[in-house]
């Protein structure tokens, strides 16, 4: 994915819309399928907590960069190398789409990834 | 002197050799249904053992070479027919650099504590990859800030039972990265592979594919 891909947006989704939304995409099918997934973004450890944790993500965004993406939203030092897990505990491959992801380990109609910071090597 | 709490907190966050060889194994289980190649070796009558794995993989010349294969392909009966010249050798061995085959060794470190990845890279006609090659096929994502890691990230060492040089991703950092997940698993009381978990990390660093299904499939030690 190119830097100049649209960056993820910030959703204001409550419960209630959600399932209209579902309700739509049953009757129109496949055509109506949304491009992007809800990705809930929590930290691990000393990594700073973003103030926007709901984003709206393109299903074809890599891993890499979601990570490029907090990075920057973050302001870490080139130094410090980002990591995402999926389920807690795997991290999935840089090159992995967040729609795949989304697809295994979404649940509620969102994708729970974790991220962390770290100064391994860096 | 740490406090009992602090103590058991590090000891978590390095693997102990036996978890070592449980998690190895339940890894394997699930390679073993995936049929993704890895395997154990065990040396007789020596306790160690470790997992490998040989993929062959392509190369980062790929793009050059892509075009050139397509024109030697459109062009196979004429080549069966002409003699060989040096061209087309050197062509030939461009060709072999196009794919790479990367064999896999996760071994077990006594002195710090946590497993290691050693690999080793050659090109299809049976040539190492020197440190530059290998550098240049370290995935983009980590690329820069291994780079401008203080140590050596990446060094060439000689395989601890093998003895053969091998590439490998220093240990040092292993329980740096390591530790918060394991402290949050340990918090939500969640059971973690710990091989599970550090190969996803390392693994696409050096162009090691970990499947999605090893996250959930692959059980944790009691």
């Amino acid at each position: 994915m190119s830097d100049s891909a649209e960056s993820p947006t910030e959703t204001q989704k409550d419960e209630s819309s959600s399932q209209q939304s579902s309700a739509d995409t049953g009757e129109t099918g496949a055509a109506e399928e949304k491009k992007k997934i809800d990705v809930l973004l929590k930290a691990v450890g000393d990594t700073p907590i973003m103030k926007t944790k709901k984003w709206a993500v393109e299903r074809g965004r890599t891993v890499q960069s979601l990570a490029q993406f907090i990075s920057r939203f973050l302001k870490l030092e080139p130094s410090e190398q980002l990591f995402i897990y999926v389920n807690q505990s795997f991290a999935p491959s840089p090159d992995q789409e967040v729609g795949v992801l989304f697809e295994c380990f979404g649940s509620d109609g969102k994708l729970v990834l974790h991220y962390c910071k770290s100064q391994a090597w860096g | 002197m740490m406090s009992d709490k602090e103590e058991s907190s590090a000891a978590r966050c390095y693997l102990d050799e036996k978890s070592f060889h449980i998690c190895c194994q339940l890894f394997l289980q699930h390679s073993s249904v995936l049929k993704d190649g890895w395997s154990w070796t065990e040396f007789k009558g020596v306790k160690e053992g470790y997992m490998k794995k040989t993929v062959l993989i392509p190369g980062r010349f790929s793009s050059l070479l892509n075009q050139f294969w397509k024109h030697k392909t459109e062009n196979m009966d004429a080549l069966v027919e002409d003699q060989v010249d040096d061209d087309d050798e050197d062509q030939a061995v461009c060709e072999n650099q196009a794919v790479m085959c990367y064999e896999y060794h996760v071994l077990y470190s006594c002195s710090y504590q946590v497993p290691i990845l050693y690999f080793r890279a050659s090109t299809l006609d049976g040539r190492l990859l020197s440190l530059e090659e290998v550098w240049n096929n370290i995935h983009p994502n980590y690329r820069k800030r291994l780079l401008q890691g203080p140590w050596d990230t990446l060094t060439q060492q000689e395989h601890p039972l093998l003895g053969q040089p091998f590439f490998v991703l220093h240990p040092c950092c292993t329980e740096e990265f390591m530790r918060p997940v394991l402290q949050m698993a340990h918090a939500k009381k969640r059971k973690v592979n710990y091989i599970v978990t550090w190969l996803s990390v390392v693994g696409p660093m050096v162009r090691l594919e970990v499947p999605l299904s090893y996250c959930t499939a692959v059980a944790a030690p009691n």
